[in-house]
């Protein structure tokens, strides 16, 4: 605990000296509030489906999932930070779009790419995201604070039916919630992109990582005798958890892949070839893809495997590590992304003040012929042709020649310290002690709240009609 | 003309079987084959049953058809018959993803299933060896083989452990090798117990 408090003070010096326009401290924020609200509403979403489906065997441990929700509150309060700083301009996470003049360009006939941003503004406008994005969120915290209410100390089976309403309610208005929230925070970074099952993807994704969080939990209470009644078979259940939402995982990433990758569209196809011409993203995609789904696959399919709870332990922490690279891949590129003259995809990207940059990028757009598929949409149909060859070897060739483009291109690994404004890279994204210590910065909140919301209270809540049914818990 | 001979015992409460298997157990007299008509929780672990190898042959299965369905699709499209597809490459791993897929999942299931009903006697044309008629009704079964192995003292000692724990009936049944089926004695006890 004290080394999460340590990391969270750390995590607000050092990006201070280190990052560029503040756009890593910001990033950083973005992606951390996103992954650690997914964890927390996967508390709820786990009560809320067992109180649906009648089940009782979770009953025994139900205020770790309660008490994982109360986080929810500390992701309220940094999303109005991150809201705040898009209203006020601290940050430009979402320069494509929050930034009026940047969609002026559109009318100059600078890129297709921007009048999409324009068909998206009715939706997708400052206004809407400060109602909307610290709306659902403050709507996700209060239920934690119902759920906890209503589902700490059940003492009938009438209250345990009038909570069944109350988890009604909330899987209709997480089912809607969760998928806005999507588009709007995070698939909003690039907004010229969309695909539309983003919002499960986010959701499988983090659902994996919250089940991994609980039976860490779990085997960390477990150690401590705080549940003498706790044994391999609720562990057991939560390791079927972790499994199949894996797998659910991997269906939903691989159903984004196959669709975009067969459908050949300009606009879609873009989010994976920015992604394919950075090595740490390259990297980054089939490594996540490695953890996460053939590592849980073939470890947790035996019945055995999920029973020993070393290795359960062992694949959860590979799991929360595995879907915080996940969302890493998601989150990190668009916002660091760094405006270049000789770069085109890159022309209309986010710092705003760089508007001299941008004005050069449009006379290299009309001369460059080698703007495949990455401009967005556009192309005539001599492009078309051409944007097909790209295709055809498309992991190998297009990262290659992208790179090929950018001789002074850099990997952005490390600390991140020498990054100068000057310096051409196309992302600033690295994988460093600043991503390090902001992690484990809302790794320690996160648990510190949660720990401290399960001192309140008994652990095991003795009246309630379920619990001998899930002390006796046997598969 | 070989024929085998069972001794069955019949409980009329799941409890009672439960106590008589965990008694004949601690006196290592084999149990050949417990019949329920519904699943009795624990009763596997109390006859020390291991853990069904179904699901191995279940992964074998699926290894199968995985690899079956990857080879034969390389094959066609890269080799027997290309053909080029809205300019994709000839071996479109991503496209091919989805076959492999379900003939996995086809050969996995299809493949358990047929090791499952070999293995339990359930193939077809096999004529099922029915010890009594109430075990798919209200009736728990014990069986016990009766063959060399077993001596009379065995039996009796069995016999004695069964009243014990309050067996309704207890009754010898033969089956000869052309099915024909007849049965010896049956000895009625208590009825009425629970």
């Amino acid at each position: 605990m004290g080394l999460g408090v340590l990391g969270i003070v750390l995590s607000f010096v050092l990006p201070d000296m280190s990052a560029n326009h503040y756009s890593r401290f910001w990033s950083n924020l973005l992606l951390n509030t996103y992954y650690f609200a997914g964890i927390a509403i996967t508390g709820l979403f786990f009560l809320a489906a067992h109180q649906l489906g009648y089940g009782g065997w979770h009953v025994l441990f139900k205020r770790v999932p309660l008490a994982m929700s109360r986080y929810l509150f500390v992701i309220f309060g940094l999303v109005v930070l991150i809201t705040a700083g898009l209203l006020l301009d601290w940050h430009s996470l979402y320069g494509h779009w929050a930034h009026p003049h940047e969609v002026a360009y559109a009318d100059s006939g600078m890129a297709e790419a921007d009048r999409i941003v324009v068909s998206k503004s009715p939706f997708l406008n400052k206004t809407m995201f400060a109602v909307i994005v610290p709306g659902f969120f403050l709507m996700w915290a209060l239920f934690s604070t119902a759920f906890t209410k209503r589902m700490t100390f059940i003492k009938s089976f009438k209250e345990y039916n009038q909570s069944k309403y109350l988890s009604a309610l909330f899987i209709l208005v997480f089912a809607v919630s969760m998928s806005v929230l999507s588009w709007m925070f995070i698939m909003s970074l690039d907004p010229h992109w969309y695909s539309t099952l983003f919002g499960w993807y986010n959701f499988a994704s983090y659902t994996v990582a919250g089940f991994s969080f609980m039976i860490l939990i779990l085997l960390y209470l477990r150690s401590k005798n705080s549940y003498p009644h706790l044994d391999e078979n609720h562990l057991h259940d939560l390791g079927k958890y972790l499994f199949g939402f894996s797998v659910f995982y991997t269906y939903l990433w691989f159903s984004q892949y196959l669709l975009i990758w067969y459908a050949n569209i300009p606009e879609a196809t873009v989010w994976y070839t920015k992604r394919m011409a950075e090595p740490l993203f390259k990297f980054l995609f089939f490594f996540t893809f490695l953890i996460n789904f053939p590592l849980p696959l073939l470890v947790l399919m035996r019945r055995d495997s999920k029973r020993k709870l070393k290795v359960l332990g062992f694949v959860a922490v590979m799991m929360i590590f595995g879907h915080y690279l996940d969302f890493y891949g998601l989150v990190m590129l668009e916002p660091n992304a760094v405006v270049e003259h000789h770069d085109d995809h890159h022309a209309d990207d986010a710092n705003h003040d760089s508007e001299e940059v941008a004005l050069l990028s449009i006379t290299e757009v009309e001369h460059s012929d080698d703007d495949h598929q990455v401009e967005g949409g556009h192309e005539g149909d001599h492009h078309a042709e051409e944007h097909v060859d790209h295709q055809e070897d498309f992991h190998g060739e297009a990262p290659e020649e992208a790179m090929a483009h950018d001789e002074h291109h850099e990997e952005g690994h490390g600390h991140g310290d020498g990054h100068d404004a000057e310096e051409p890279a196309t992302t600033h994204a690295g994988l460093g002690f600043v991503e390090l210590f902001i992690f484990l910065g809302f790794l320690g909140s996160f648990l510190f709240v949660t720990f401290r919301a399960l001192d309140r209270q008994d652990l095991e809540n003795v009246e309630d009609p379920f619990l001998k049914e899930s002390k006796h818990h046997h598969i | 003309m070989a024929s085998e001979r069972f001794m069955i015992g019949l409980f009329s409460h799941e409890d009672n079987l439960l106590g008589a298997v965990r008694a004949l157990r601690e006196k290592k007299l084999e149990i050949t084959d417990a019949l329920t008509p519904f699943p009795v929780h624990g009763l596997e672990h109390e006859l020390g049953y291991k853990d069904s190898r179904l699901h191995t042959a279940g992964f074998i299965f699926g290894l199968t058809g995985l690899l079956f369905a990857l080879t034969f699709m390389t094959w066609i499209n890269t080799y027997n018959y290309p053909i080029n597809y809205g300019g994709k490459p000839q071996f479109a791993l991503p496209s091919f993803i989805p076959v492999t897929f379900e003939l996995t999942i086809l050969f996995a299931a299809v493949g358990m299933v047929i090791v499952y009903c070999v293995r339990n006697g359930l193939a077809l044309g096999r004529v099922p060896r029915i010890y009594d008629d109430r075990i798919t009704d209200d009736r728990f079964a014990l069986v016990f083989a009766i063959d060399e192995k077993r001596t009379a003292d065995e039996l009796n000692a069995i016999r004695d452990v069964l009243v014990e724990h309050g067996v309704a009936e207890i009754k010898a049944k033969e089956f000869s090798d052309d099915d024909e089926v007849f049965e010896s004695s049956t000895i009625r006890l208590n009825e009425e117990s629970k």
